[in-house]
């Protein structure tokens, strides 16, 4: 590639002004609010120097909505990547009706996180719920799904994966859409069993899609709002309270803003080193064109 | 063809569960939604209503100007959509495809934006917002998110994997940068640019808090806020009303939805990176 | 820039200008933001303000949304003319230092029927005696009976005490037919409301009314015997724990899955509407049959904020008072369940032969009228209470599941508490 002037930056502006002005700045704003004790109304400033940062990281209830966002990572992100690279790989292999399940998969994508919880409140409601009528005609008690401390989380990761695994389906349909028939029809002839052909030939194109959709999903199950904000307000005993669930609660009901931004550099950082890994393994193992 | 048609048939078995789970959630709102009275919280439960009784969504129109709601939902969706598909595919392209100083710098900044927890944004953006006197008007819902670090991380991605050569060969005939961009990799990246058009869109539907901060008259509200008005607030709400209004504010998107998903099959069927 | 040349426009020019626009914050959702519409049109039509004033009603979210978008408002100096806050908001709004107290308009302005508001509802929002914002939609909890399930167990009336609820809810509980005795919201309205009906104040120094509460009582006697009787009745099986919110206890009570429900009296004619049986209401119950207590009025209040131009100001004034007349305070209350503010309102009502029709209405207003002016009853005045109300149901729900003793998780959520309220008296402190 050759050099080009100022072409590119003439391209990247226009979305470098709005990121740094509505994102960058607002951002180093919270770095500089980290720093204070803010009055709720006045939004009088106090300098505390690392105060909020010493209160965080003596909080055990931080420390516990810290493990509960990691579980949620693992009941959010590993399935919604794992369907949904499964249902692609089956729509894919051309099932009859394919139009109309791709369809069906994707469809939840289109409602946002607060609508899907209104869905999801109903059918988990412990009187009139239809997941419990259908235990029950299983012959299960069903439980309580949204007050049980043990269940509550993975009935939000439910919610959460139902909705958005359609996403990464749409993104790894892309991906196989560039695996050259050809290639896992030689692979065949070579007498390469499926599971041969998915790790061999289907696997290596495809992990720069599979590379984005994790990182993307990990990013999404860390900002997880709406679902939980509406399905279980952080309870029951804070048992869905996730790093950002508190961050909101301390900064817009709390109006804790010197204590919620030093939250949020926390949490930027958490996300930003989650990130880091997964490019550096993503150097060695992704592929591309 | 007998092993192809059993793949298929395979292939459809092993998604009817899964699509079955897919789908029950939004017939059981349908089927909510015409629910009245006692219906709703009758226990058993049962699937079907009695009857098909339109009056929870009469209802539901009556109590909130929902039309001017999803209108406004339509506009913002709309210009936040065509602004950051444009301005992705630049910056993008740019990341993807030239050589310059301070590209990392430039890299690293767009995906930083993709961590920033947007709650962290709100405050600091109202401001800004009140400054501009943009409060309560399209431009404030819509020019703050004209720009997407997602949008930019996923197209650079797709653009990356356009081979070289191809590049090449476009250089020799002559073309500039912007022709091959516009002529070559926007059409080979179709599927993606369709994608995240339909993701930005989505997104921009969704959008909660911002709307909520930001408008100040009922005429400036979105879908979102319109669906607040119908939850719970220490009162005893109507459910089937809810349902009713829920099912009218997401069958937009649900139906944009259906529809764009042949678009999608066509763009990847069309464009494939296969060189 | 435009809004500063429409308000010089305003400024210079003659009666006949454009109308006074007050912008109005309200979290009213469903049937009840419509009626709150109405009775804002009603204001607009009135002969007096038509073509001079007009209240725009704007929908906010829920009370924290509404809270949360006037601070963000109030920061940019954007505030509306009148906002409508929760009842627990009270202390942070008084401290906010943007609220003009209605107090000094009242005292300007001899027609307003201030003898009318009853004394209970007055004393909530009475900060440092002055009432600082008008009470608007006011409630107190009631026990709701399902008579059918009380005929079949031979029981006439509902329970008076916690002995007899603990009795009844045993009695009314068949785990054949999937029915449990008693239920209501898992939420810390309970438990402040059950503190005051044994005569304990949720917070110290007179529930933060005489001087910035230091600490809660949640580790007070009157706390453990309430959750030791509420926590026994999961245990037994006699309590339907259906979770937060306010829909799933209501919705178990009318689908016939448990026999008695506590819930706010704000929703008694949708009760009564909706329930395929029979309604009994009664009062909430008390520990022993002489505990002198009552229940602590609940609900929400209108505010004037200050920093508006003195007109404007008056205007917004003007509009809150129309609230507290009796036309509004009559529709609101027939229209709602939530009980008029005024004294007038329920005997012109009861002369009416309203509360014949309607006797489950009664019940919270007798009980209302019947609470004796302790501190208890007064209610508590918290500048973190969203904080103590999230610490008290975390509790909670580490008790009703066996996680947590009571002695350990209200020990927990009292010094979670304390610790809240001396951060906020520092970051209040000038």
């Amino acid at each position: 590639m050759r050099r080009a002037g100022a072409l590119p930056w003439l391209l990247l502006l226009p979305a470098l002004l709005p990121l740094c002005a509505f994102i960058v700045y607002p951002a180093l704003e919270s770095l500089r609010l980290s720093l204070h004790e803010v009055a709720p109304f006045s939004g009088r400033a106090a300098f505390v120097g690392l105060e909020n940062y010493r209160l965080l990281a003596g909080s055990p209830e931080y420390a516990h909505c810290a493990r509960v966002s990691l579980l949620f990572l693992v009941y959010t992100a590993a399935p919604s990547v794992l369907i949904g690279l499964g249902v692609a790989l089956a729509l894919d292999a051309n099932p009859f009706f394919s139009g109309l399940l791709r369809t069906l998969f994707v469809l939840p994508v289109s409602i946002s996180s607060a609508m899907a919880a209104m869905l999801w409140i109903f059918l988990y409601n412990p009187t009139a719920g239809y997941l419990n009528r259908i235990l029950e005609l299983a012959g299960i008690a069903g439980p309580n799904w949204l007050g049980d401390p043990r269940w509550a989380l993975p009935a939000v990761a439910i919610a959460t994966v139902w909705k958005e695994f359609g996403f990464n389906v749409i993104f790894f349909l892309a991906g196989l859409a560039s695996v050259p028939p050809e290639l896992t029809e030689a692979a065949r002839l070579d007498g390469a069993g499926p599971w041969a052909r998915f790790r061999h030939v289907t696997l290596p194109i495809l992990s720069p899609t599979l590379f984005f959709v994790t990182v993307v999903s990990v990013i999404n199950s860390f900002q997880s709002f709406g679902q939980i904000h509406i399905l279980t307000g952080g309870g029951p005993a804070g048992r869905t309270d996730t790093l950002v669930y508190n961050l909101y609660r301390d900064a817009f009901v709390h109006f804790r803003t010197g204590y919620a931004s030093a939250q949020a550099v926390v949490l930027f950082v958490i996300i930003l080193a989650a990130t880091a890994i997964q490019f550096r393994l993503a150097q060695r193992r992704v592929h591309y064109g | 063809m007998g092993r192809e048609s059993r793949r298929r048939a395979w292939a459809t078995a092993i998604l009817l569960i899964p699509a079955a789970v897919q789908l029950f959630p939004l017939l059981y709102l349908v089927s909510m939604s015409f629910k009245v009275g006692g219906e709703v919280m009758a226990y058993p439960p049962r699937l079907l209503p009695n009857s098909l009784d339109w009056s929870n969504y009469a209802a539901a129109l009556r109590a909130a100007p929902l039309a001017r709601f999803l209108l406004n939902s339509a506009v913002v969706a709309c210009a936040i959509t065509a602004l950051q598909v444009v301005t992705s595919v630049l910056a993008a392209f740019a990341l993807a495809r030239m050589e310059f100083r301070g590209k990392a710098l430039a890299f690293a900044l767009v995906v930083a934006t993709m961590l920033v927890p947007g709650e962290v944004t709100l405050i600091p953006n109202y401001f800004t917002l009140a400054r501009l006197d943009w409060i309560d008007t399209y431009a404030g819902l819509i020019v703050p998110f004209s720009a997407s670090g997602f949008g930019i991380f996923l197209l650079y991605q797709f653009f990356r994997s356009i081979p070289k050569e191809l590049e090449e060969a476009a250089t020799l005939d002559g073309a500039s940068r912007l022709r091959f961009l516009v002529q070559i990799a926007v059409p080979l990246s179709m599927p993606a640019v369709l994608a995240f058009g339909v993701y930005a869109f989505i997104n921009a539907w969704n959008m909660y808090l911002w709307p909520l901060a930001v408008t100040q008259s009922t005429a400036m509200q979105t879908a979102q806020i319109g669906l607040g008005m119908f939850r719970s607030q220490n009162e005893s709400v109507s459910w089937g009303v809810i349902m009713a209004a829920t099912t009218i504010l997401i069958s937009p998107t649900v139906l944009l939805f259906a529809a764009t998903q042949k678009q999608f099959v066509r763009g990847i069927t069309m464009s494939g990176l296969k060189g | 820039m435009r809004r500063a040349l429409g308000l010089l426009l305003l400024l210079a020019s003659p009666a006949h200008a454009a109308p006074v626009v007050l912008q109005f914050w309200h979290s009213m959702s469903g049937p009840k933001g419509a009626l709150l519409q109405e009775i804002a049109a009603d204001f607009n039509a009135a002969p007096e303000n038509a073509g001079k004033v007009r209240v725009e009603p704007q929908f906010v979210g829920t009370y924290e949304e509404g809270l949360n978008k006037l601070r963000t408002a109030l920061l940019a100096r954007r505030g509306p003319h009148i906002v409508q806050i929760t009842d627990i908001g009270t202390q942070v709004m008084a401290d906010s230092g943007a609220i003009a107290p209605l107090q000094d308009f009242i005292d300007a302005d001899p027609t307003f029927p201030l003898a009318q508001i009853l004394p209970q509802i007055r004393r909530y929002y009475t900060v440092n005696g002055r009432l600082v914002s008008l009470p608007f939609a006011t409630s107190n909890p009631v026990l709701f009976c399902n008579a059918d399930a009380f005929k079949r167990a031979g029981l006439s009336r509902p329970p008076a005490t916690f002995a007899e609820l603990t009795d009844y809810a045993r009695r009314l509980t068949d785990p054949k037919a999937r029915t449990t005795g008693v239920t209501w919201p898992l939420h810390s309205w309970f438990v402040e409301q059950f503190l005051a009906r044994q005569g304990r104040t949720l917070a110290d120094r007179d529930n933060g009314r005489a001087g910035r509460a230091r600490e809660v009582n949640l580790t007070s006697p009157e706390a453990f015997a309430l959750v030791e009787l509420w926590a026994g009745m999961v245990r037994e099986g006699t309590f339907a724990n259906v979770g937060r919110g306010w829909e799933p206890a209501e919705q178990n009570f009318l689908a016939g899955r448990s026999a008695m429900l506590v819930t706010s009296t704000s929703d008694v004619f949708e009760i009564a509407r909706k329930a395929p049986f029979p309604v009994l209401t009664g009062p909430l119950p008390a520990r022993d049959a002489g505990t002198p207590g009552g229940t602590v009025v609940g609900g929400n209040s209108l505010w004037i904020l200050k920093d508006k131009p003195a007109a404007e100001r008056e205007a917004a004034y003007r509009f809150v008072r129309f609230m507290a007349s009796a036309e509004s305070q009559r529709k609101w209350h027939v229209g709602t369940g939530y009980f008029p503010i005024r004294a007038d309102v329920i005997a012109r009502l009861e002369r009416e032969g309203f509360y014949k029709r309607f006797p489950a209405a009664k019940t919270a207003i007798d009980q209302l009228r019947a609470s004796p002016d302790i501190p208890a009853t007064r209610g508590a005045l918290l500048g973190v209470f969203s904080e103590a109300r999230e610490n008290v149901e975390s509790a909670l729900e580490l008790i009703l599941a066996g996680y947590a003793s009571p002695a350990q998780a209200l020990a927990w959520a009292k010094s979670r508490t304390d610790d809240a309220l001396a951060r906020y008296d520092s970051s209040i402190a000038p």
